[in-house]
């Protein structure tokens, strides 16, 4: 299980993202200031480490030096959209920001993503009877492998990474089409329909009358 | 053309100009008076001659030929006694027939002469010379002669042409001269204006700290003056704007700021109400903070509104009586206080100020709101009010936190929170201070803040109630 620390000054937003990565499977903790998160950081070993910018005590830039030099990869958190601050952030040694306000999902990918690239999470999700393997992109069912398309992948991948949360059409289609929802239903409809098929996840892809679909897994 | 050739070549010119005028004045009256000189001269010896010829006729006999050839001998004689004797002598008879000569020559102004006369003269040129020509009337009983003499007066116009050519040579020196204290006279002048234009150069170029040195007390410096007092208020305007827009950078950034974190937490949980099953108290906590972010949006929102509305009012001041608006501020801050346990000591002066009663309410509303924040539990606030000469004092005072006092200076720019996690627990937006220091400027009021950290924060308000 990754461990994830939360440097938040805010109390809601903070524990918003701690119930959020909980349910994903993370173990988190929440550090309200800069102080306390640098204390925490030098008493445990953290896989990840969020990190809003405007933090009483000692700001998130130094914070974020002070992390990568324990090697722990960060994510900035930030309510400042301007391009100079993303630029400045990542310039600092950041592996990602999200700006505030943020999707629950948008947060989860990029977790993921940064946690992937730091080879903290297997490359491999082994769900019921399928077996996801992120770095080839194959997917296999009891040992068969199944062929399936590049957007059925990155649906199966969404569906895997979300489990019992209710995805948005609207949410799905900005994450795996990567462009903005104008009400195109038909075509993520087509998708799920042929990825239930193919993986025999029927069951498991329920639809939400009105709303798209939860991926449920007890 | 610049300016400094233009004034260098006009200058030039004139004193050229000036000193050829000059030096011919005085050649050409040197000459004229040389030439007047020698004709008085001219005719003092020929009245001598005159008298001479007229002496010796006096004793001869009357005869015609005898006179003519007695006149020619003498004036022979008279000739050879004459100051130069390269001068012609010309004797004519009534007929103006030449009865001698000492020289071949031929004159023209006995052609010229009048009915009645005594003496004439002109000058003239003959074989390239000048000479001076004087004609003489000779009558008495032996008839009427006419004596001219023809003085070669060549030496005066060689003497003008030698002047003339040396005085080329003069003018020549006094140019060059003339030419390089003129140059620098032109540096001298175009100096200041160069200076000025190379400060100007640098200010439009963006170092709006470039002046020049006044030097002087002429037009130009004038000028300079002018330039730099333009320059002062222009990098003051500068310097302002620039200030304005940074705190409007700041302000924007900071708002958008404090939009965004209630927006993040009312987004991020109705996300998560809506997309999976909570237990019922994870509802209930969700909910709740959705609720109360919410309301946190709202008091931003009340607050921005009621800033932006101040900054377009204009109120009309009204006398009230401070005792009335102090029970007024009392109440509405009662249920705040008990929340905190917190003693609101007031000592008020009965005494009337100028202003607009909702806005004062406000403005006292918010000083007591922050002081409350600032204090820990049973803490103790104090309302002072003092009737003053010409003026009524308020100091609210607690024994709060205190602000450090770098950041004294800061705490009126909105959203400026000294400490931002505990502003926001006591449900502060960080605009209540700039709302003041509006109201306070809309009642050209003075406020002074003293504070020291861990010991607690006075505000003075002065409140002028006479002229």
């Amino acid at each position: 299980m990754n461990k994830i620390l939360i440097v938040e000054d805010e109390e809601a937003i903070a524990n918003l993202i701690y119930m959020n990565l909980k349910n994903a499977g993370y173990f988190c903790e929440i550090a309200y200031d800069g102080q306390e998160g640098a204390d925490k950081l030098s008493e445990n070993h953290y896989d990840l480490c969020l990190l809003d910018i405007m933090l009483p005590k000692i700001n998130g830039y130094e914070l974020l030096s002070y992390a990568k030099s324990m090697e722990i990869p960060v994510i900035f958190l930030t309510a400042k959209g301007e391009i100079s601050d993303k630029v400045e952030g990542l310039r600092a040694g950041a592996d990602d920001y999200i700006t505030k306000p943020f999707e629950i999902i948008e947060l989860l990918a990029r977790v993921e993503n940064v946690l992937r690239r730091f080879q903290k999470v297997n490359q491999t999700i082994e769900v019921l009877d399928l077996s996801i393997d992120i770095s080839s992109r194959t997917v296999t069912k009891q040992g068969k492998p199944i062929k399936l398309t590049y957007k059925e992948f990155d649906l199966l991948l969404l569906f895997v990474q979300n489990p019992n949360i209710a995805l948005y059409r609207e949410s799905i289609y900005e994450r795996v089409w990567d462009a903005p929802y104008f009400g195109d239903q038909r075509t993520i409809d087509l998708h799920v329909q042929r990825l239930r098929k193919k993986t025999g996840l029927e069951k498991q892809i329920e639809t939400v009358y009105k709303v798209g679909y939860r991926f449920n897994l007890n | 053309m610049k300016l400094f050739w233009k004034q260098f070549i006009t200058m030039m010119c004139f004193l050229i100009l000036a000193f050829m005028l000059f030096g011919n004045i005085l050649i050409h009256t040197f000459f004229q008076m040389t030439l007047l000189r020698e004709s008085k001269r001219g005719i003092e010896e020929m009245e001598m001659f005159q008298y001479a010829l007229l002496a010796s006729i006096e004793g001869l006999p009357d005869d015609y030929q005898a006179i003519e050839l007695a006149i020619t001998e003498i004036a022979k004689s008279i000739q050879k006694n004459l100051e130069n004797p390269q001068n012609m002598v010309t004797i004519y008879d009534e007929k103006k027939k030449i009865i001698y000569q000492s020289k071949k020559y031929k004159s023209k102004l006995i052609q010229k002469k009048e009915k009645s006369f005594s003496e004439i003269w002109q000058i003239s040129k003959q074989n390239g010379k000048h000479y001076l020509e004087i004609l003489f009337l000779v009558k008495g009983d032996f008839g009427t002669y006419y004596l001219e003499t023809d003085r070669n007066i060549e030496y005066i116009y060689t003497e003008r042409e030698q002047l003339y050519d040396s005085y080329k040579l003069v003018l020549i020196a006094i140019s060059i001269f003339l030419a390089v204290l003129t140059f620098l006279f032109s540096i001298r002048l175009t100096n200041p204006i160069r200076r000025l234009s190379y400060a100007t150069r640098a200010f439009a170029d963006g170092n709006y700290k470039s002046r020049v040195k006044v030097k002087g007390n002429d037009e130009v410096a004038d000028l300079m003056a002018d330039f730099n007092r333009m320059a002062d208020q222009l990098e003051n305007n500068i310097w302002q704007i620039q200030e304005n827009a940074r705190k409007q950078e700041e302000f924007t950034e900071a708002f958008s700021h404090e939009l965004k974190t209630p927006l993040t937490s009312i987004i991020g949980y109705a996300d998560m109400l809506r997309s999976r099953k909570l237990s019922e108290e994870d509802v209930a906590m969700s909910a709740d903070y959705i609720f109360h972010q919410g309301k946190r949006l709202e008091r931003l929102a009340f607050k921005m509104l009621e800033l932006t509305y101040l900054d377009k009012q204009k109120i009309t001041l009204k006398k009230l009586s401070v005792r009335e608006l102090v029970s007024y501020v009392e109440t509405s801050t009662r249920k705040l206080l008990q929340e905190k346990n917190i003693t609101l000591e007031q000592q008020i002066m009965a005494g009337t100020i100028c202003g607009d009663m909702d806005l004062l309410q406000s403005l006292f509303f918010n000083l007591i709101d922050n002081a409350r924040k600032a204090c820990s539990q049973n803490g103790t606030i104090l309302l002072f009010g003092k009737e003053l000469p010409n003026s009524y004092q308020f100091f609210v005072q607690d024994d709060g936190y205190g602000i450090p006092e770098e950041e004294i200076s800061k705490i009126t720019e909105a959203f400026y929170m000294v400490d931002k996690s505990r502003a926001r627990k006591e449900g502060g937006a960080g605009i209540g201070m700039a709302l003041c220091q509006k109201i306070i400027s809309l009642h050209h009021a003075e406020w002074e803040i003293e504070s020291k950290p861990e010991e607690g924060t006075k505000i003075t308000i002065t409140f002028i109630t006479k002229e």
